[in-house]
């Protein structure tokens, strides 16, 4: 059967009372429950979903209905799942498995390199990196999978059509063009009230097997998504982070409340049961006798400074900001806001 | 001719300048006195200051005891007569232009002074404002003889080869100029010590566990290269930036009579007499405006805060925070090194040839990425934020240096304080042996410094071989170097390798040139 007005205005009106209706008469009887039990106190205008209708169309959006086969199983399960999903590209597999990467949108360098290298590895391995394409931490784990050439699916706030943040315009079309989707359960043309965002993320948390917390502050939208996670029963991998770091304060007591802590990039294969056939294959650069130095003092401090090298090595600025530079080519440290951290 | 003399006016000529923006115009004051109504006519443009000395003149010759033309119809023309005359420095000479016409000084006698200087009631002559400039010009145009107000010697007398008749009163000038009495002239010269090293009470020295940015700032002045901070509230962003006059290398002597001249224009000149021999440094405030900035106001332009930097730093902290009219009225003068101030009839040039630093938080609450504090800030604003500084004006910048929050409590901290810290003196001596070098290779160039570099002479002055080739090739490639961003590379290498005195750019300089290109441009991508 074909989607109709009165499953979008259905799946418009998600509330407790809409979902019994829907349980005692059956998906297949839409439009009489809807002219026989809802009272005029519901707002009956169906014009506005017929243009949606339309817009979708128009836009090659497909419409996922709950009762449908490839509606993912996983999400069946949650407790109040979508009843449509507005879906561009394509849909995981129904055997893949998927793992959700949520993080801050203010991330620190370490946060967005962490969220990318997960994404990566999981992207090399076939696994399905979920998340909600917003700055930061989110869209380099969708980064990361595409260049690991995994499948990735983007969970958007707004309707699908609609890039939120328009900023990732860019990173949205990539993901389509690789095979990967973006999909919603706002009507098409909806602009993204802060308000989806919550809802959005027991989307996220629902398809997927697992989430990995890279960074998140406390009481932060990432936190939300933690937690609904553990509501589903879903698998919470927390990244640890220093105490001292803002960042890493949200993800630091997911970890003392319950969460797996990722101590490695490789530890999240372990956890999901994949054999790890990879090989270490990039070994390291070979170092020229200065740069292991700096290298390994940066190795025991984890971030630092500029300054803070010159005096932990003895050395000039001048001389440590040639060393960084060479070292920042062959990527072994990386620098953002005035710190240098190892990259691998 | 005898019996035409009845008819024929006397007509007399004195010289005198005007001030046209930085230019100073010679300009000839006469007078015709004729028979007819008693009446003073001035023409040729004068502003109002010009305009009243016909009251002064009047009081002044006739208390000097003096013969004011009396049953005389006088006409004063100051000719060019279409360039408009300003300032009250046309007083001394329109007097004795009148009283040459009246009396029997023949014209050929005046011709090779000049003359400046203002009237007082009583007939005494008060110094006047931008003699400096005025004589600067004067001497430019080829006068070789200027008689001026005594009080403005002193700052005068800096002017290379130029004989200085000080005056006191109109009278002595009058008669000096008639042959009555003797002016004995004092000749300009250029002052004996050029540069004495800037005393100031501050010092790099006291900047603890900064090296990093004071590498930075050492590479940028020894290339005049633009600089940017980009920082959280209390790194020491300012605290350096006040610093970069005391390793600023000295200025030449014609450097110094430039920036005095620039000065005095504006009304600042330095008390004390003399050339500013230190470089300038101003930090406009945040709220300044665009006016304030380039130059201009009421009536002639005036210059502003980027020509008063001319041959020294513009520091401007919280750049962000500036206007964005004032911001973008920056463009031309950090491409052309120079400022036009166009008007209706008039279009004015100053030079602002500046370095400029500029300093920015990472976000408006400043705290984004600090370990410590907590960020306030939303997306969007930190977005707004970061696009305030609009792509052109970064383009300017060659040098970028993210600072980060010093923890003063870990032990890294305790460890820098222990470190060697660099005096002032240590780094200007080094700069002072770059820019040396770069005078040297760039003699038969139009250009002075490194950060000047472009195009057909930026290949040729920074040419790379093997390893520096290498590294630049895979740094630029890996590191998404942009084309401009190549181009900035090459030239701060140049400056880091003249530093160390070496002749050719070597890989290392090529590296560290590469720690302070522009970042947040990757950022934006990966966010």
């Amino acid at each position: 059967m074909r989607v109709n007005e009165y499953d979008l205005w259905f799946a418009d009106h998600a509330g407790e009372k809409i979902r019994r209706l829907l349980e005692e008469a059956g998906p297949e009887d839409l439009e009489s429950l809807y002219d026989s039990k809802l009272t005029a106190r519901w707002n009956r205008d169906l014009d506005h979903y017929r243009k949606c209708l339309e817009r979708a169309e128009k836009k090659q959006m497909r419409i996922v209905r709950l009762t449908d086969p490839d509606y993912p199983a996983n999400l069946k399960e949650i407790h109040d799942p979508p009843w449509v999903l507005f879906l561009r590209g394509a849909l995981p597999d129904p055997g893949l498995r998927c793992c959700a990467i949520v993080g801050s949108r203010k991330a620190t360098p370490y946060g967005l390199k962490m969220a990318f290298e997960f994404g990566k590895i999981l992207g090399e391995h076939g696994v399905g990196v979920v998340s909600g394409m917003a700055l930061g931490a989110d869209a380099r784990g969708h980064q990361g999978c595409l260049e690991g050439g995994g499948y990735t699916l983007a969970v958007l706030g707004s309707g699908a059509d609609v890039c939120t943040p328009p900023s990732n315009r860019g990173l949205m079309e990539e993901i389509l063009a690789r095979g990967g989707g973006v999909i919603s359960e706002q009507m098409p043309g909806n602009s993204g009230w802060p308000t989806n965002y919550p809802r959005r993320n027991r989307i996220i948390s629902g398809i997927s097997d697992g989430v990995i917390v890279v960074e998140a502050d406390e009481r932060s939208g990432t936190s939300i998504t933690a937690n609904m996670a553990l509501e589903q029963g879903r698998d919470v991998y927390a990244l640890p982070g220093n105490i001292t770091s803002v960042m890493s304060r949200g993800t630091n007591r997911l970890i003392r409340d319950g969460a797996v802590p990722l101590i490695s990039v490789e530890s999240i294969l372990e956890e999901l049961d994949i054999e790890t056939a990879r090989e270490q294959e990039d070994k390291l650069p070979p170092l020229g006798k200065d740069e292991e130095i700096v290298y390994r003092t940066l190795k025991q401090t984890g971030m630092a400074a500029a300054d803070e090298l010159c005096a932990l090595t003895g050395k000039t600025p001048g001389e440590v900001a040639g060393l960084l530079g060479v070292m920042e080519i062959k990527g072994l440290v990386l620098r953002s806001g005035g710190k240098i951290m190892i990259a691998k | 001719m005898e019996t035409m003399k009845g008819f024929v006016n006397m007509v007399s000529f004195i010289r005198s300048c005007t001030i046209v923006g930085v230019d100073t115009e010679i300009i000839r004051v006469e007078c015709d006195l004729s028979r007819g109504m008693p009446l003073l006519n001035m023409v040729g443009l004068p502003d109002a200051a010009v305009r009243e000395s016909r009251d002064r003149l009047r009081a002044a010759i006739l208390n000097s005891g003096l013969n004011f033309p009396v049953n005389k119809r006088i006409t004063i023309n100051l000719s060019p007569a279409g360039t408009k005359k300003e300032g009250t420095h046309l007083d001394l000479p329109i007097a004795l232009s009148l009283l040459a016409g009246a009396g029997e000084i023949g014209p050929e006698e005046l011709e090779e002074y000049a003359v400046i200087g203002e009237l007082s009631l009583d007939g005494r002559v008060e110094g006047v404002q931008q003699a400096l400039p005025m004589c600067i010009g004067l001497k430019q145009k080829g006068v070789k003889k200027i008689i001026l107000p005594k009080e403005n010697l002193k700052n005068v007398s800096v002017v290379e080869d130029v004989d200085l008749y000080p005056v006191e009163t109109l009278r002595e000038a009058y008669r000096f100029i008639a042959g009555e009495e003797t002016v004995i002239p004092v000749r300009g010269k250029r002052p004996a010590t050029a540069f004495q090293s800037p005393d100031s009470e501050v010092d790099f020295s006291e900047v603890l566990g900064r090296e990093e940015a004071k590498r930075a700032i050492e590479i940028s002045v020894s290339g005049f290269h633009h600089l940017l901070f980009t920082g959280p509230p209390g790194c020491g962003k300012s605290m350096m930036a006040k610093r970069i006059p005391t390793v600023m290398p000295g200025m030449t002597y014609e450097e110094m009579l430039e920036v005095t001249k620039l000065y005095s224009l504006s009304g600042m000149e330095p008390e004390e007499g003399g050339l500013i021999s230190r470089r300038p440094f101003r930090a406009p405030a945040g709220n300044v405006s665009a006016a304030a900035m380039v130059g201009g106001g009421a009536g002639v332009p005036k210059p502003g805060e980027i020509t008063l930097a001319h041959l020294g730093t513009l520091f401007l902290d919280e750049m962000p925070e500036m206007r964005r009219d004032v911001l973008e009225a920056l463009r031309q003068p950090l491409e052309d090194e120079k400022i036009t101030i166009s008007r209706s009839r008039s279009k004015i040039t100053y030079p602002s040839k500046f370095m400029l630093v500029g300093a920015r938080n990472p976000c408006p609450c400043g705290y984004l990425g600090d370990e410590t504090h907590r960020c306030t800030c939303s997306m969007q604003q930190i977005r707004r934020y970061r696009e305030r500084l609009s792509g052109p004006i970064m383009d300017r910048f060659d040098i970028f240096v993210d600072l980060s929050a010093i923890d003063y409590d870990s032990p890294e901290w305790a460890a820098s304080m222990t470190a060697p810290c660099r005096s002032s003196a240590d780094m200007r001596a080094k700069i002072e042996g770059a820019r040396a070098i770069q005078e040297e290779r760039y003699i038969k160039e139009e250009i002075r410094y490194n950060s000047q570099l472009q195009g057909r002479i930026l290949k040729k002055y920074c040419r790379l071989e093997g390893a520096a080739k290498e590294v630049y090739d895979m740094g630029c490639r890996r590191l998404k170097v942009s084309l401009r961003g190549r181009d900035k590379l090459l030239k701060v290498a140049r400056t880091i390798a003249d530093l160390e005195g070496k002749e050719e750019i070597g890989a290392e300089h090529v590296a560290e040139a590469l720690q302070y290109r522009r970042r947040d441009e990757e950022k934006d991508e990966s966010q």
